[in-house]
């Protein structure tokens, strides 16, 4: 196009106008003040696709009086099934309906709400993709049936080129924004997990610490060469404790970086479902005496099935160490029952209970129900465990409300197909 | 000469926590009463007036920093020297006005816990003579 004809100077002042567009609000206000200025159309709108590839377009903006209804008729359309846009995305060349009424391409419910008269909708695209349309038209009688001359139209189409720089620029500036929300928010959860691991760690580190320098006091009160067994015996035991809950953290982080890097691999064998819960019953029971809430198990029958014992175990395990936690030191019940092909194993609390609204939430990683400043550990027991099971191919399900308790229920199929 | 052990009430969510304390400080003659949360802490204190009190900050139902405020309301309670003990970040943050005897991170050093300690002794013994 040769710079000298006003054409052309048009078209550079209005890209001059759209550069300072940031949101698909101020891109159509440009060019609908041109399409007004130029055509003497009053309304302009943009279709944007909504995913690459996808089979909608969302109508993003529809700038002019028409601007409400328009939103309320059409924000989303399929493109497949609608002969105006499939038309529109199937080439690069405008479509021009001259009256939206008896053309048999367009949306008849729609053009009745709207009032549409004359459409033109030229098709944006970026690095030889679709993504989306500028459109344009007239209303009603008064505006009436007013198709574009061959000038206006390769008018359009030049703006159209500008149009879509600004629209792709917009959209990975809003995308942009969009993934540094999703990171902050991962960074965030991480910096929770640090902190509360690190609390987490310290605790038993604390108890570890206190018992061996309460050792070498007593080591040092005996002065002599005589060894006061007793009481130090009852040191170690305590020490070996503390140790065997830190490295069951540390153990469990492990575990969390197995599962997250998508490495966790079972090693199925036919098991009596009994037998892992019972062992996770014997290393909780301590604890669970020690917070006051005893653990009961209602097993009559074999409940047969293809697992990873281990495995099973560490969920029955994170369960048990999560009634424990929140169980308020009530008793805590273990059930496991089999109809079918499918077992089930349920651990009840009777402690503070979980708010509806969490139920979700706390199979994530990194989330807890209750706040940072509660206790305790990583916020990862229940996102472990919620993989374990499926990666049997089962389910796992909470019941519970702010002081009813919590009840857990995992759904295991009894065979590796399903 | 010592003529009743000095109390002390150790309040922390953490079972291992509380039996070891109780245990070493019993070692050393002191009288451990513990209690697993803010709220438990304030039950035993309707019957019990410890001469210092292990406060932990993190815990469930009434958490350290509540029970302290609440002691703080208490004119019978506000009195008794209290010392946090927490694995928490910004321990000085969150403990600025609550009017610590002391704040102690985790895991705490036993002879600096019993040397601050020994501390509170004398002056309650010498306050109260």
């Amino acid at each position: 196009m040769d710079p000298s004809t006003p054409d052309a100077t048009r078209l550079l002042a209005f890209a001059r106008e759209l550069q300072r567009a940031a949101t698909f609000d101020e891109l159509l206000d440009v060019t609908r003040a041109e399409t007004s200025r130029v055509l003497g159309y009053p309304h302009a709108w943009l279709f944007i696709m909504e995913n690459e590839g996808d089979d909608t377009v969302r109508m993003l903006q529809f700038s002019g009086e028409q601007h409400g209804r328009a939103w309320e008729v059409a924000p989303v359309l399929p493109v497949r099934g609608d002969a105006m846009i499939e038309e529109i995305f199937a080439s690069d060349a405008p479509v021009v309906v001259e009256d939206a009424r008896t053309d048999p391409r367009t949306n008849k419910a729609i053009v009745e709400q709207l009032g549409n008269r004359t459409i033109v909708n030229v098709p944006l695209r970026l690095l030889d993709k679709p993504l989306g349309a500028l459109g344009t038209g007239t209303f009603g009688d008064e505006e009436g049936c007013r198709p574009p001359t061959a000038a206006q139209l390769a008018y359009l189409v030049g703006m159209a080129a500008q149009v879509s720089v600004a629209a792709g620029r917009i959209r990975f500036l809003e995308e942009r924004r969009q993934a540094h929300v999703a990171l902050e928010r991962a960074a965030r959860a991480r910096d929770d997990f640090l902190t509360s691991a690190s609390h987490e760690l310290k605790t038993p580190l604390t108890a570890l610490s206190l018992q061996l320098e309460s050792a070498r006091h007593i080591l040092a009160e005996a002065g002599g060469p005589t060894v006061p067994v007793p009481p130090l015996e009852k040191k170690l035991a305590s020490v070996s404790r503390h140790v065997e809950r830190l490295t069951s953290l540390i153990n469990g982080l492990l575990e969390v970086t197995r599962v997250a890097s998508g490495a966790l691999e079972l090693t199925r064998e036919t098991i009596d479902l009994r037998a892992p819960v019972k062992a996770a019953i014997a290393s909780a029971e301590d604890a669970a005496a020690r917070a006051g809430g005893a653990i009961r198990l209602e097993a009559p029958s074999a409940v047969v099935g293809f697992w990873d014992r281990k495995a099973i175990e560490s969920v029955a395990y994170a369960l048990l160490s999560n009634a424990i936690k929140y169980g308020a030191g009530k008793p805590i019940a273990v059930r496991i029952s089999g109809v079918g092909r499918r077992a089930r194993l349920v651990v009840e609390d009777h402690g503070i209970g979980i708010d509806a609204s969490e139920h979700d939430r706390i199979f994530r990683r990194f989330e807890r129900a209750v706040a940072p400043s509660q206790p305790t550990g990583f916020g990862l027991g229940l996102w472990v465990t919620r993989h374990v099971v499926e990666a049997h191919g089962g389910t796992i399900s909470v019941v519970s409300a702010p002081g009813e308790g919590a009840t857990f229920t995992v759904d295991l199929p009894t065979t590796d197909d399903g | 000469m010592m003529a009743e052990p000095m109390s002390i009430l150790v309040i922390d969510d953490d079972v291992d926590i509380r039996e070891v304390l109780s245990e070493v400080l019993g070692e050393r003659g002191y009288d451990v009463t513990v209690a697993k949360d803010g709220a438990s802490a304030l039950d035993a204190l309707r019957t019990l007036k410890p001469s210092l009190i292990l406060l932990d900050l993190n815990m469930p139902v009434m958490d350290g920093v509540e029970f302290r405020r609440c002691q703080q309301k208490d004119p019978a309670l506000a009195g008794i020297p209290t010392i946090v003990m927490s694995a928490v970040d910004q321990m000085e943050t969150r403990t600025k006005d609550l009017d610590l005897a002391a704040a102690l991170a985790k895991p705490i050093d036993l002879r600096h816990l019993l040397a601050m300690i020994e501390t509170y002794r004398k002056k309650t013994t010498t306050d109260g003579a």
